[in-house]
């Protein structure tokens, strides 16, 4: 079954497409909703509520771009929408970090991708979602600002943040394996 | 700070990482929310009208079957040209007097066919169709009287039937208290009318469970009457913009409206003519209409931005052309569904002339009359039905409840309607129907509004009247 086909099995709420379409997608969504969400979160119920959506809006969707894009965006959107509801019961972190110099690319590539992954969801919640938007979505500040509801210069402070907050972790865990 | 955050094959990996997951559990937990049990929104409607069809069969049933009361009419109306009933037989104990006075009727003393009679003369040799009574075994009173039959026991079975109700005596034989059975007479009501009248020697013998009565009395005594009925309908509606300028939203609309539920009731006050077939009507309905039609709408929202080129610049002085690439803004149209319910809400008076055609218990009416229109109230809700991914998604339903509007710019208009009346009439003034109904189109239309709307209701009334 190939994608045209499955898009069109979905449309017609036809259960075997629905199923092939979350076989098919779901650990790769689930990647995404791990990035996004923490440790705390249960990254599987939001995939689930992904999905949910997915099926819900895809009688809508106009193949006029990529439908793995597609995913992937209604995937972040229901994965902020889990965060933006539970950011009433959270604080963000305000501990001071040290200033450090920029760390290259390279430190990261060094790094396996579970490991990434893992460190990256080790993040508190502001400063992860910015870094996955800006960082691996490709957003801009302006844009995430839209998309968070905060200003600009609170997504530029929160990824500076982060980014030290990832250096600080990296040279911890250097120092560890030395 | 910029992309170099991660350099491309960082990002990819990242992208590209797959947990490892039980998609077949997943789909598990999945597929119940949606694929829910369909729920079939309006059988509780089949089921109220099958549940009435029954009611209305089994109260015709039982209370044809049940012990009539000859009381309300056996005395002629004022210048009625109904046959009195005949007077019910007086059955009892051998040499006892019966229990009440005689009735006014022509005394005749009726010997008791009981269910199994001792003597077959009793039942055959004695039956005779003198007059116009429906019990089945009748003898004149210069008759030489008959003991009361026994049963295989020997035990006198005794039955008194006295006016207005048939009375059963005591099953001991002795003097009957009084005590009022009313015998299951279910056949009754299946019976021809010709065997209920002049019943044939061999149904004297069958046991009195199933003898046949009477036929139902022939009218009620008061022409003044009260009714109250109930009933689903269908609503085909037309649909016609106002000019061209809104066939297509027309269009939209008959293509996606569907009709609903449509349900009505109201109460009657009925006045018969008593000598003739003419009844006038007039009463109060209220009706529910219920339709639903899906609109759709596009929205432009920009969302993603990508690198492309942002503007030029040249150098007036040099002729140097520079390049500048930047994030771009890309917009996206989004289709946004919604789907509306209209309910609209109408009171109106039907003011009826009907004509009816009695056959033994059962009448067929044929009516006709004007609906006027006095109060129509609209009330709706909206459903949206896909989500617009650049913002926040709107409520899954909002009700619109109050922005219901009363027109009353509708008051006093006036359609004509038709119906028939099956029913069947029961003793004591009690009567069951069921009417079938054509009302002509009503214009539903408001300035404000773009279509005019027209609701024609075919629909189904089941009913009870009551004469006192």
């Amino acid at each position: 079954m190939n994608e045209r086909e499955l898009i069109l099995g979905c449309q017609k709420q036809r259960p075997a497409c629905q199923k092939e379409l979350v076989l098919r997608y779901s650990s790769q969504l689930l990647g995404i909703c791990q990035r996004y969400l923490g440790q705390r979160d249960n990254a599987r119920d939001v995939l689930q509520e992904a999905f949910i959506q997915i099926f819900r809006y895809l009688p809508s969707y106009r193949p006029t771009g990529s439908f793995e894009a597609w995913l992937k965006r209604i995937t972040v959107n229901t994965a902020l929408q889990h965060l933006r509801q539970s950011y009433r019961h959270r604080e963000l972190p305000r501990e001071e970090l040290p200033e450090l110099a920029s760390t290259a690319p390279e430190v990261y590539d060094q790094l396996a991708t579970a490991d990434l992954i893992a460190l990256i969801r080790e993040l508190p919640d502001g400063f992860r979602v910015v870094f996955n938007l800006y960082a691996i979505e490709g957003y801009n500040h302006r844009e995430i600002a839209q998309l968070l509801d905060i200003s600009a210069s609170t997504s530029r402070s929160q990824l500076a943040r982060a980014r030290r907050w990832l250096q600080q972790r990296i040279k911890r865990q250097k120092k560890i394996e030395v | 700070m910029s992309f170099s955050d991660l350099n491309p094959d960082a990002q990819k990996k990242i992208e590209g990482y797959r947990p490892d997951i039980d998609a077949e559990a997943l789909w598990r937990d999945i597929e119940p929310q949606l694929h829910p049990k369909k729920r079939r929104r309006f059988v509780f409607w089949w089921y109220l009208l099958g549940g009435s069809g029954l009611l209305f069969l089994g109260l015709v049933l039982v209370w044809g079957s049940s012990a009539v009361d000859f009381g309300r009419t056996t005395g002629p109306g004022p210048g009625s040209a109904v046959v009195p009933h005949p007077p019910e037989a007086i059955l009892t104990p051998s040499g006892a007097a019966p229990l009440d006075p005689a009735p006014p009727a022509p005394a005749t003393s009726v010997t008791s066919t009981g269910r199994a009679p001792a003597s077959a003369s009793t039942a055959s040799g004695s039956f005779t169709p003198t007059s116009r009574v429906g019990t089945s075994s009748i003898v004149p009173k210069s008759a030489p009287a008959l003991g009361p039959p026994e049963d295989e026991e020997g035990v006198q079975q005794t039955e008194t039937t006295q006016s207005p109700t048939r009375t059963v005596g005591n099953e001991d034989g002795t003097k009957p208290n009084g005590t009022e059975r009313t015998a299951p007479l279910l056949p009754q009501a299946l019976m021809p009318l010709e065997r209920r009248i002049n019943p044939l020697p061999w149904q004297a013998q069958i046991p009195s469970v199933l003898r046949p009565l009477p036929p139902p009395p022939p009218n009620s005594p008061s022409p003044w009457g009260l009714g109250l009925y109930f009933g689903p309908g269908a609503s085909p509606r037309q649909l016609r913009t106002r000019g061209e300028a809104g066939a297509s939203y027309r269009d939209l609309r008959a293509a996606t409206e569907t009709d609903l539920e449509t349900l009505r009731g109201g109460v009657y006050l009925q006045w018969r003519h008593p000598r003739h077939h003419w009844y006038w009507q007039l009463g109060l309905e209220y009706t529910r209409s219920a339709s639903r039609f899906e609109w759709s709408d596009q929205k432009s929202i920009d969302t993603i931005n990508y690198n492309g080129l942002q503007r030029l610049e040249v150098n007036a002085a040099t002729g140097d052309t520079t390049f500048v690439y930047g994030p771009t803004p890309q917009r996206q149209i989004h289709e946004l569904t919604r789907r509306r319910y209209n309910y609209d809400h109408l009171l109106q008076v039907p003011l009826l002339l009907g004509y009816r055609y009695r056959w033994s218990a059962w009448s067929l009416s044929a009516e006709g009359g004007v609906l006027v229109n006095v109060w129509l109230r609209r009330t709706g809700a909206v459903a949206g039905l896909n989500l617009d991914v650049g913002s926040e998604p709107e409520p899954d339903l909002y009700d619109l409840g109050e922005d219901a509007q009363d027109y009353f710019g509708l008051r006093g208009r006036i359609v004509p309607m038709l119906g028939a009346k099956l029913a069947y009439e029961l003793p004591q003034g009690w009567t069951f129907f069921a009417a079938p109904r054509y009302q002509f189109p009503l214009d539903l239309s408001q300035e404000a509004y773009l279509l005019r709307e027209r609701r024609t209701v075919f629909s189904l009334g089941l009913g009870v009247e009551y004469h006192f």
